[in-house]
């Protein structure tokens, strides 16, 4: 059934086969995303043109994408390896309320209080990946489980110290550090893209990275040729849910305000699944993630700068993810036959 | 593969040798020896807990809960996971405030053109996963929100306050003392009974569940038990939401909000109850205990007035504990 399916071996199997019409498809499918970039691009900026190239709109696109695209980046990662994470939302707003407490609540320095938050983050990862590997369930369910036992750990912060279910962070070097600039661009696009080179560097050029493409792709086959699958779960989910919470805290300090359903990015795994990360584990390329990323803050942006209705966005991303399945499904489907 | 001990045609291993009976009693009644130690806890610690009103209240919450656990666990049984049932409760309540606040249709057909809806939403879960076949729990977590964008579109994001006074006339009759939502709860879980213990039907979804290449060879017709498992789990999640929609007199969609109840506690309900999330197993008449024993919990501790946070945080840790009994259940038998 599973294959190890990364790219030097699918492409390999093109030549062999050597079926172009195929090869059409799956090249079709596989850059899916940089069209849809290009379509969404086009579109609206012919329906704005004065506004959707500006220099503040191109900065505000890459601004929207940072924080979800950390997130995403890590969230990759764990979906080459096979594990999907229903818990980020919930494990960010923990970490985003637990940093509100330390910091803003009992004073202590940000740099520690921000350690402190993705240590707790850090945790809950770590959990999630001893119950996959100890308990052997599938890692949707667990994640889900998990996530709403955290989703309840912040509210009973929030209730046990009697704070307003809104906790707003006043306290003076959040605000200046998380929305410095450098040369006119905001700090949070930098820390984007050297995650994304960190990690280009990590899946294609490391051991690490190759173990978690044979892991996602044939476990069985990983375990026996001696890679440590459990460590290498557990350090995919703890990577997803310390990028929440850094997320999330960047996120705070942005908006000077935290609540225990804080979220950044409501669904990693649309963006990442759209971008061509396959559901069933072992495919997936960074670079095309990042691609994914900018295409939802550009699709984001582009409709509220037509300003629709709220609905249509949320209507618009439900699709998105059914038409992203279909892709994967299909794609799937050529790769076996 | 598996051994199913629910299925009715196999018959149940002996436990091993030695294994300590403490635990098999445990995984096979805990669930009983714990409601009774709460309605105990509660009623010792609240005066108002054991009265016949609150017991009546108790039912009518665990009604509405109950009906759409029975759906979501026939799918549990036939091996899916159908995330989706958020998503069906959040269109059918919409729908219902459409079609009999709006548009004035009769109380009749408006459940009849919920449930046509419910089936429509069915089918296309059954699409996804039988023809794209993509993983159930994945295939219904994207519907549901497509569903939830479809409410959206209908209303605006506004909350329709009905005003017409025949759906709760009819739904909230109490015949025989008792509210109609117990009733049909109670018809519910009947039905659902007969359907798993003593028809054919029951039978493949065992089969289907327990493993879907097996039965499809042994001439199970596997992707209809699959179309019929997501049918009668849109059907179930449309009844629940009507009669909610009912009691609350309005349309129970705040946002992109559905607030009555939230797929963990289903989730939880049922794999409290028993239903493995591996499929095959599972058995719908501990459903109905662990709804009440989610719903006794929530009832005790609202009356008890203790925060939220306990509530979410007790929620998720039986959430937790159930899928930890679920793989505990499933490596003794």
């Amino acid at each position: 059934m599973h294959t190890v399916r990364n790219e030097t071996t699918l492409q390999e199997a093109h030549t062999i086969t050597d079926r172009p019409q195929r090869s059409a498809a799956l090249f079709l499918l596989d850059n899916a995303i940089v069209v849809a970039l290009l379509v969404a691009v086009i579109v609206f900026s012919l329906a704005s043109p004065h506004v959707f190239f500006s220099p503040t709109n191109l900065i505000s696109i890459l601004r929207f994408a940072s924080l979800g695209g950390i997130m995403v980046a890590c969230y990759t990662c764990a979906m080459i390896a096979g594990q999907l994470d229903l818990s980020t939302s919930q494990v960010g707003a923990f970490s985003g309320v637990v940093f509100a407490l330390l910091f803003q609540v009992m004073r202590w320095p940000l740099p520690l209080a921000f350690i402190a938050a993705l240590a707790c983050a850090g945790t809950v990862g770590w959990f999630n990946g001893l119950l996959i590997n100890r308990v052997g369930l599938p890692s949707l369910v667990t994640t889900l489980a998990v996530g709403t036992l955290v989703y309840g750990l912040s509210y009973l912060i929030v209730d046990g110290f009697g704070i307003a279910s809104v906790m707003r962070l006043t306290r003076p070097p959040l605000r200046s550090l998380v929305n410095a600039d450098l040369f006119g661009i905001p700090i949070s696009i930098y820390l984007m893209f050297a995650l994304y080179a960190v990690v280009y560097l990590l899946l294609n050029h490391t051991r690490f990275g190759a173990h978690l493409y044979a892991v996602g792709g044939n476990p069985q086959a990983a375990r026996l040729n001696g890679i440590r699958v459990p460590q290498m779960i557990s350090t995919v989910l703890v990577m997803t849910a310390l990028a929440a919470g850094v997320a999330t805290v960047l996120l705070a300090g942005r908006q000077l305000a935290v609540t225990p359903t804080t979220t950044v990015l409501a669904s990693p795994l649309v963006a990442a699944l759209f971008a061509g990360v396959s559901l069933s584990g072992g495919v997936g390329r960074i670079e095309r993630t990042l691609i994914g990323v900018l295409f939802f803050s550009v699709l984001g942006i582009g409709l509220s700068i037509l300003s629709l209705p709220p609905f249509v966005r949320f209507t618009v991303e439900g699709l998105a993810f059914l038409l992203a399945l279909l892709t994967d499904s299909i794609r799937t489907h050529l790769e076996q036959r | 593969m598996r051994e199913e001990t629910s299925a009715p045609s196999v018959l149940r291993p002996p436990s091993t040798p030695g294994s300590p009976r403490v635990l098999d009693f445990l995984l096979e009644n805990g669930l009983y020896v714990s409601t009774l130690i709460l309605i105990a806890v509660f009623s010792v610690s609240i005066p108002v807990f054991f009265t016949l009103e609150n017991a009546v209240n108790i039912l009518s919450s665990a009604a509405l809960k109950g009906i759409i656990a029975a759906g979501f666990t026939i799918t549990l049984i036939a091996g899916l996971i159908d995330t989706s049932i958020l998503g069906m409760a959040a269109l059918s309540t919409v729908l219902t405030g459409v079609l009999f606040q709006q548009l004035g249709w009769p109380l009749w057909t408006t459940m009849l053109g919920v449930a046509a809806a419910a089936l429509v939403m069915a089918s296309l879960n059954d699409a996804l996963v039988v023809r794209a076949k993509i993983n159930s729990f994945v295939a219904t977590t994207a519907t549901s929100g497509v569903f939830l964008g479809v409410c959206l579109a209908l209303t605006n994001g506004q909350t329709i306050t009905i005003t017409r006074p025949e759906l709760q006339t009819v739904l909230l009759a109490r015949p025989l003392g008792l509210p109609v939502a117990i009733w049909l709860m109670f018809a519910v879980y009947g039905a659902g009974y007969v359907l798993l213990n003593h028809t054919r039907l029951g039978s493949h979804l065992y089969a289907t569940g327990a493993n879907h290449n097996a039965a499809r060879v042994n001439g199970v017709p596997v992707n209809r038990v699959t179309h019929i498992a997501f049918a009668l789990c849109a059907l179930a999640a449309a009844l629940g939401t009507v009669l909610a929609t009912a009691r609350a007199g309005s349309s129970l969609l705040f946002g992109t909000q559905f607030l009555t109840f939230d797929l963990t506690e289903i989730f939880t309900a049922v794999l409290l109850g028993g239903a493995s999330l591996f499929g095959g197993s599972g058995k719908i008449e501990r459903n109905l205990v662990a709804v009440l024993f989610l719903t006794i919990l929530a009832n005790g501790l609202q009356l008890l007035q203790t925060g939220t946070g306990i509530w979410l945080v007790l929620k998720g840790a039986a959430f937790v504990a159930a899928i930890i009994l679920d793989v505990v259940r499933q490596r003794r038998q």
